[in-house]
């Protein structure tokens, strides 16, 4: 039997990110199926182990070589990663595969998986997951911030820095893209980049699935739920899912909580996710803005149903989970062009896609909204006559399992 | 797609595989439903007590056939009246009666059952619609089938990225299941309907040589009882020679 590798560069924790997720999402939903091949996971963890899922799938668990953890202390709080240039074991490890599949295209596990395909033949595919050089702007700016302001201005504004880096990543990865066989991209607007760049015939449109069974409307107990967090009546409730830090807008979101309080607006606000700047997020938004640090699925369902707004005001997102989620929930979400945005079909009708990152805007989309029922049914309409998102189950079968497929035929 | 025909090869195929894209998609545009069996298997594999009811199985399937029809809002239907399983018998007769109906409706798109080894008279079904790919567009939708030893409803087994899936809502679900409800004769053949979703994709190229998949057809998974009415004798290598030697082939 054939045997595909998935290498997923990320730390497998009790906590993952949405790119961790989005994998173990879609091995769940294959404990029940029969495969035409074995599929090998690799994350990245504190010990070297391996543990089998079924008869098809298992989990290999490798230490870092070098750990991005160690960037803690210079303030990059991004989920962990290796940052060596090759990893031997698992060079080693690869060569006895059919197919290997890389799930980002800058760190060790893809650079391991590049070489080995290269030198063994071995068809490489690729999937596109996180915004790495957006990030990585960001931080860049972050750390040049740090020192003095004549040498950070020096090197942000002169220099652009942080921009260099970040086109130097887009380019890693394009060269990364021309050696893969099948690359899967997540939205149709970095499709559109891409397709200059590739062959189109390589392009595989990502779609990202939903455990319907969790995600669903459903009729919750809001009255209960308002007497646990001693909520005043008619409060509208604003939920946010996601790592709660400012890359994921959750400090932008604190100052809209503000501003609507002050203007007279009964609003209360929830945070759930990885707490890293949830103090700082409570000391802006002030009083009804809770804090309800990671959640279980089924409590983010519950939230989702409970809201009358959902807001995610991220501004780079390659596959906003959380919005496919809360939309199967008939939540009506706030979000940015190329947040959240990625995730909405058609503005005002499955969401509301804000194109001013400024927090007036935002209230006063909101306040309008409040206001507007018409609309707010509208949209939740919409929603409901929804019959398109997609199980994880087929999007596995769909985008990653015919084209594997193919490939290994071919062989 | 203005004019569609859809091809059902039994009376219920229509519910089974493609409620939803009759009510989402076809429902819209111009429908024309065609029956290629009655959905009654002959006379003559029937029980011995059941054979002086022959007639009037047929005549339920029929009442069920137009009640469903009715329910849909579908006011030109088709059927011919064979027996099922026998259609591999009538591969030319069928694709003649397709042709006439394409040019007297101006046909622009067919939908068929998908080439999975559901039933032989959907393979069939399948084979003869594949005939129509160069004169207008041709999709399949997915029934059942019993790849690699397990049922899958309404999914194609060989998923690929260009299939289109709805999926049903609970209320959908519910309706849906009151449609299959009406075919009250085929109530123990239905049951494995999953309900959860359809699955339709424009027609892919088949080897019609070779069976749909490897290892066990739907169809056949109970051949050891292949004595009894309701199970099909006929083996897969049978149906695809009938197809290759049939003159459309």
């Amino acid at each position: 039997m054939n045997k595909v590798a998935v290498l997923i560069d990320l730390e497998l924790s009790k906590k993952p990110g949405g790119h961790v997720k989005f994998w173990q999402r879609i091995c769940e939903s294959l404990k029940k199926e029969k495969l035409d091949y074995k599929l090998e996971f690799f994350f990245l963890g504190n010990e070297n182990t391996k543990k089998k899922i079924n008869d098809f799938i298992s989990f290999n668990i490798i230490k870092p070589i070098i750990s991005s953890k160690l960037l803690r202390i210079i303030g990059i709080d991004a989920d962990t990663t290796d940052l060596a240039p090759i990893n031997p074991w698992l060079f080693k490890k690869l060569k006895s595969f059919d197919l290997i599949h890389t799930t980002d295209q800058l760190f060790t596990m893809a650079k391991t998986a590049k070489k080995v395909s290269k030198k063994f033949n071995i068809p490489l595919t690729s999937s596109f997951h996180t915004d790495a050089p957006a990030y990585s702007e960001f931080y860049v700016k972050k750390i040049l911030n740090y020192f003095p302001q004549f040498f950070s201005n020096f090197m942000i504004r002169k220099l652009s820095i942080h921009k260099k880096v970040k086109y130097n990543q887009e380019q890693k990865i394009f060269d990364y893209f021309k050696s893969c066989e099948k690359i899967m991209i997540n939205s149709s607007i970095r499709l559109n980049d891409y397709k200059k760049k590739i062959n189109p015939k390589q392009i595989i449109l990502l779609e990202r699935g939903v455990d319907k069974k969790i995600f669903k409307k459903k009729i919750v107990d809001k009255k209960k739920f308002f007497k646990n967090y001693n909520l005043p009546k008619n409060s509208k409730i604003i939920f946010f899912c996601g790592r709660i830090h400012e890359l994921k807008g959750a400090l932008f979101l604190a100052k809209i909580h503000k501003s609507l309080k002050s203007k007279g607006y009964k609003i209360s606000t929830f945070l759930a996710g990885e707490n890293l700047q949830g103090a700082q997020c409570k000391k802006i938004g002030g009083d009804n803005l809770f804090i309800l640090d990671y959640l279980e699925e089924k409590e983010i369902s519950i939230m989702m149903n409970i809201c009358d707004f959902f807001i995610l005001p991220s501004l780079h997102e390659t596959g906003p989970q959380v919005i496919f989620e809360a939309k199967q929930c008939q939540a009506v979400c706030l979000v940015s062009p190329g947040g959240g945005g990625r995730a909405i079909k058609k503005n005002e009708e499955d969401g509301i896609i804000i194109n001013d990152y400024n927090v007036d805007v935002w209230c006063k989309k909101i306040s309008n909204l409040i206001s507007d029922k018409k609309k707010l049914d509208y949209i939740k309409r919409k929603l409901k006559n929804d019959n398109t998102q997609k199980s994880w189950k087929d999007v596995f079968f769909l985008k990653f399992d015919s084209n594997w497929k193919n490939l290994l035929k071919t062989q | 797609m203005k004019n569609t025909l859809l091809i059902a090869p039994h009376p219920d195929d229509e519910i089974a595989g493609a409620f939803m894209i009759i009510k989402k998609i076809l429902k819209k545009k111009k429908i024309i439903v065609f029956f290629l069996t009655n959905g009654v298997i002959d006379q003559n594999s029937l029980w011995f007590w059941q054979k002086g009811f022959h007639k009037k199985m047929v005549e339920n399937r029929k009442k069920e056939m137009k009640e469903s029809m009715k329910s849909l809002g579908i006011k030109k239907f088709y059927l011919q009246n064979i027996y099922t399983r026998s259609l591999k018998d009538n591969i030319v007769k069928t694709y003649n009666k397709i042709l006439k109906l394409k040019t007297k409706y101006k046909i622009d798109t067919i939908f068929c059952p998908a080439y999975e080894g559901g039933h032989q008279d959907h393979d069939v079904a399948n084979f003869i619609c594949s005939r129509f790919v160069n004169i207008c567009k041709v999709y399949e939708f997915a029934e059942y089938n019993y790849y690699k030893n397990k049922i899958h409803s309404n999914h194609f087994f060989s998923a690929s990225e260009n299939d289109y899936i709805i999926y049903l809502t609970d209320k959908e679900k519910r309706e849906k299941k009151n449609f299959l409800n009406v075919y009250a004769s085929e109530k123990q053949n239905l049951n494995y309907i999953s309900l959860e979703k359809e699955s339709f994709r424009e027609l892919l190229k088949y080897d019609y040589k070779l069976p749909p998949h490897e290892g066990r057809l739907f169809y056949r998974r109970f051949s050891f009882f292949s004595w009894h009415p309701r199970i099909d004798s006929d083996d897969p290598t049978l149906i695809c020679r009938k197809i290759c030697e049939s003159k459309i082939f």
